[in-house]
């Protein structure tokens, strides 16, 4: 038995670049506004459902390619948009009316953490009371259950189209968004916003409406991610979101919490190490002793133990560490 | 009618929850340690009472009688050959082993409740166990991020209440049951549980009754402690530590000694919470049950309700909250069942529990954001702590002795 196969790989591509997309997210809202999005989960299951509602309503009355563009193309869309304002509410209706009333970090900080309830119990009531057409109730249904998912052939094995498109997305919204951040006038706002909020101000820039777009932006992300994650899911459960949350936060603390391209790396280390880690041990395990031994359901402790690791050895992260003087000593050493 | 036990039943958890808001309290509203992780340390004492104090039980019990071990291989689910010694499988895997379990537990209860020593030496271990249980918890937990900012603390302390208790307690079977149900002891002697079955009203169970006294000391003294903790220097570092850390730092204290310190005390104080649950409210034990919705999120929105830092308030607020979650549960699924059937969905015994849990958790969320938005200080708002500088006290002692000499 090979210690990693194929599928196993794309897999762990795409969960690494879904959570990289996430804690891209959380990270944005972190650097502008300073608080920890505990909702950012469930803000993605929000795209999960939505996904999965579109599905349901197209799922009789639409046939053939039909259903597949609204699969793969306007389900994301409309997931990160829905997404995307659900975020943007949050922040205007209760964050900054909050944030400007004096509310310290820790209160912002409960207050993301009462949203995340909320929502996610709204989400399962929702989830629970409307009937669906494939099976019962919604909350028994599952995208894989509709069986409209198109398989790609790769190296002999059939690989979802959702988890080619999660590294594909993740690779052209990198590109885009550097280049957003360093040539366009608002991007460089942002940035400015980030670094100095009162220089920002002074020199004219509507810094709350630079936050407010971060909030969007990371909505939507998390909404896209959210959208192409729900492939994966045995059934939509908005529980998930409660452990999903701690590797999206395991991702931005090994990325620092204050660069955009570490929470991308960050996120991209942490969600492949959580597939392939288990495998790789399972596999090696067997090809040692013969035997098997199941630790896939304890994935998440990568995240756990990423977390340990990094605020132990460097609580600044990825991006706190300076690599021209790590290369520069390696570099002499050798 | 509402019937007796439910109400002393009712009053036992309340009391529970008010334990758990005052170990907040010195954590979040004192020391502004963000504890979203009470949880784990309410399930750490539950823990200690169910996993942990059985198999310390099994090897107390066995050391007084040998036979025992020898009486259990005859019992259906254990089926040891006659040379091997079942002892170290049946402490180390088969104890949470439900089939096990189930016909072991009341076997020891029974053992335990005929000897008044014997219950004395388990109820002691349990004590100890839990407190030493939370203490090293809070110590480990924290440590990681407790030189970093709070919202790091914050993150951390999520994480790994979610983590061991979700999929560690919840998934590893062996430990504590797993995706299992495990039975906690009731390490209460006999004759205790007989002569207060006389006193007591019909239809009041002992354990019940006996859980709630615990449960009432327990609350009282948490409270003296804290309040004393609240009005002692020690409590006026805590103020200034949440306050400015930078200028406590400045003044030669070592902000991460403090912070663990207080962790230790404030988790340990919980997981006393969880040991009084399981004993008088709920002695089957399973780790998904002790939900972060629960255990950690009700227990902030009274602190927050009640009033940060002031330990009345926010004794105020839990019985509030309380209170209110019960109106909901009650409310809740006949309000919910009318309008669904208007609607025209189906109605059926899980939605009705699901909508229960739901309507608690959303309005207790809009309870936090109104109160963070409203009156962000509580009902009743944090007072200054009532200590003297230790000089002005000295100079006033001193004053006294002169005046009395």
């Amino acid at each position: 038995m090979p210690i990693l196969s194929i599928d196993f790989l794309i897999n762990g591509l795409a969960s690494g670049a879904a959570l990289a997309l996430l804690c891209l997210g959380l990270t944005l809202t972190y650097m502008t506004t300073k608080v920890p999005n505990f909702a950012h989960a469930t803000i993605a299951v929000v795209g999960a459902i939505v996904t999965l509602l579109l599905l349901d309503w197209v799922y009789i009355g639409l046939r053939g390619g039909a259903v597949y563009y609204t699969l793969y193309i306007v389900a994301p869309i409309l997931s990160a948009l829905i997404a995307g304002l659900l975020a943007l509410t949050i922040y205007i209706a209760i964050l900054r009316p909050l944030s400007k009333k004096g509310i310290g970090i820790i209160g912002l900080m409960i207050a993301t953490f009462a949203l995340d309830i909320i929502i996610n119990n709204i989400l399962t009531l929702i989830l629970h009371l409307t009937p669906s057409k494939y099976i019962g109730k919604l909350i028994d249904a599952s995208v894989k259950g509709y069986g409209v998912q198109v398989y790609i052939p790769i190296l002999d094995v059939n690989i979802y189209l959702s988890r080619l498109l999660l590294p594909i997305i993740a690779v052209i919204l990198t590109i885009s968004l550097h280049l957003y951040m360093t040539r366009t006038k608002f991007g460089i706002a942002m940035r400015a916003s980030i670094e100095n909020p009162q220089l920002a101000k002074a020199l004219g820039i509507n810094v709350d409406l630079v936050y407010a777009i971060s909030w969007f932006l990371s909505g939507s992300l998390a909404g896209l991610a959210g959208s192409l994650l729900a492939f994966e899911f045995p059934g939509i459960n908005p529980a998930v979101a409660y452990l999903y949350i701690v590797s999206i936060f395991a991702g931005s603390i090994l990325g620092g919490l204050s660069s955009m391209y570490g929470a991308l790396a960050g996120g991209l280390v942490v969600g492949v190490s959580e597939v392939l880690i288990p495998v790789m041990i399972q596999n090696i395990y067997y090809t040692i002793t013969g035997s098997v031994i199941d630790i896939i359901r304890y994935q998440k402790f990568i995240s756990l133990l990423i977390i340990i690791i990094v605020l132990l050895v460097a609580p600044q992260g990825l991006a706190g560490v300076s690599w021209r003087n790590l290369l520069a000593r390696v570099v002499r050493v050798g | 009618m509402v019937e007796l036990p439910i109400i002393f039943m009712e009053l036992a958890n309340m009391l529970i929850f008010i334990i758990v808001v005052l170990a907040l309290n010195l954590m979040a509203g004192y020391a502004g340690i963000p504890n979203l992780g009470m949880a784990l340390f309410v399930y750490i004492g539950a823990f200690a009472v169910a996993g942990l104090s059985v198999r310390f039980a099994i090897i107390l019990v066995n050391i007084l009688n040998p036979d025992f071990i020898e009486m259990m291989r005859v019992t259906p689910p254990y089926k040891y050959a006659v040379g091997e010694s079942p002892i170290l499988d049946i402490i180390l895997f088969k104890v949470t082993d439900p089939a096990v379990n189930r016909h072991l537990v009341p076997e020891l209860n029974s053992i335990i409740g005929d000897s008044i020593p014997l219950s004395i030496m388990i109820l002691t271990f349990i004590l100890a166990s839990a407190i030493a249980l939370g203490a090293t918890l809070g110590l480990i937990v924290s440590f990681t991020a407790v030189r970093l900012r709070e919202d790091y603390l914050a993150i951390v302390l999520l994480a790994f209440s979610e983590m061991l208790v979700q999929v560690f307690f919840a998934q590893v079977d062996w430990v504590a049951g797993g995706r299992y149900n495990t039975w906690a002891l009731t390490p209460w002697p006999q004759k205790l549980s007989q002569s207060l079955g006389n006193l007591l009203p019909s239809g009041v169970k002992p354990e019940l009754f006996i859980g709630l006294i615990v449960a009432i000391i327990l609350a009282i003294t948490t409270l003296i402690y804290t309040e004393r903790i609240a009005n002692s220097p020690m409590g006026r570092v805590l103020r200034a530590m949440r306050d400015d850390d930078l200028a406590l730092t400045s003044y030669g204290r070592d902000i991460a000694k403090i912070r663990l310190k207080v962790m230790m005390v404030g988790s340990s104080i919980a997981a006393l919470a969880g040991v009084v649950y399981v004993l008088s409210v709920q002695p089957v034990v399973k780790a998904t049950d002790y939900t972060r919705a629960t255990w950690t999120f009700i227990p902030w929105a009274m602190m927050i309700l009640g009033g940060i830092a002031n330990n009345w308030g926010v004794i105020i607020g839990a019985v509030i909250v309380y209170i209110g979650r019960k109106l909901i549960e009650i409310l809740a699924p006949p309000a919910f069942t009318t309008i669904l059937s208007f609607i025209g969905v189906e109605v059926t015994g899980t939605t009705i529990d699901i909508v229960k849990a739901v309507t608690v958790n959303i309005l207790v969320g809009v309870v936090i954001i109104l109160v963070l938005y409203l009156k962000p200080e509580g009902i009743v708002p944090e007072k200054p702590s009532k200590t003297l500088p230790r000089k002005t006290l000295n100079s006033l002692i001193e004053k006294f002795r002169g005046s009395s000499s």
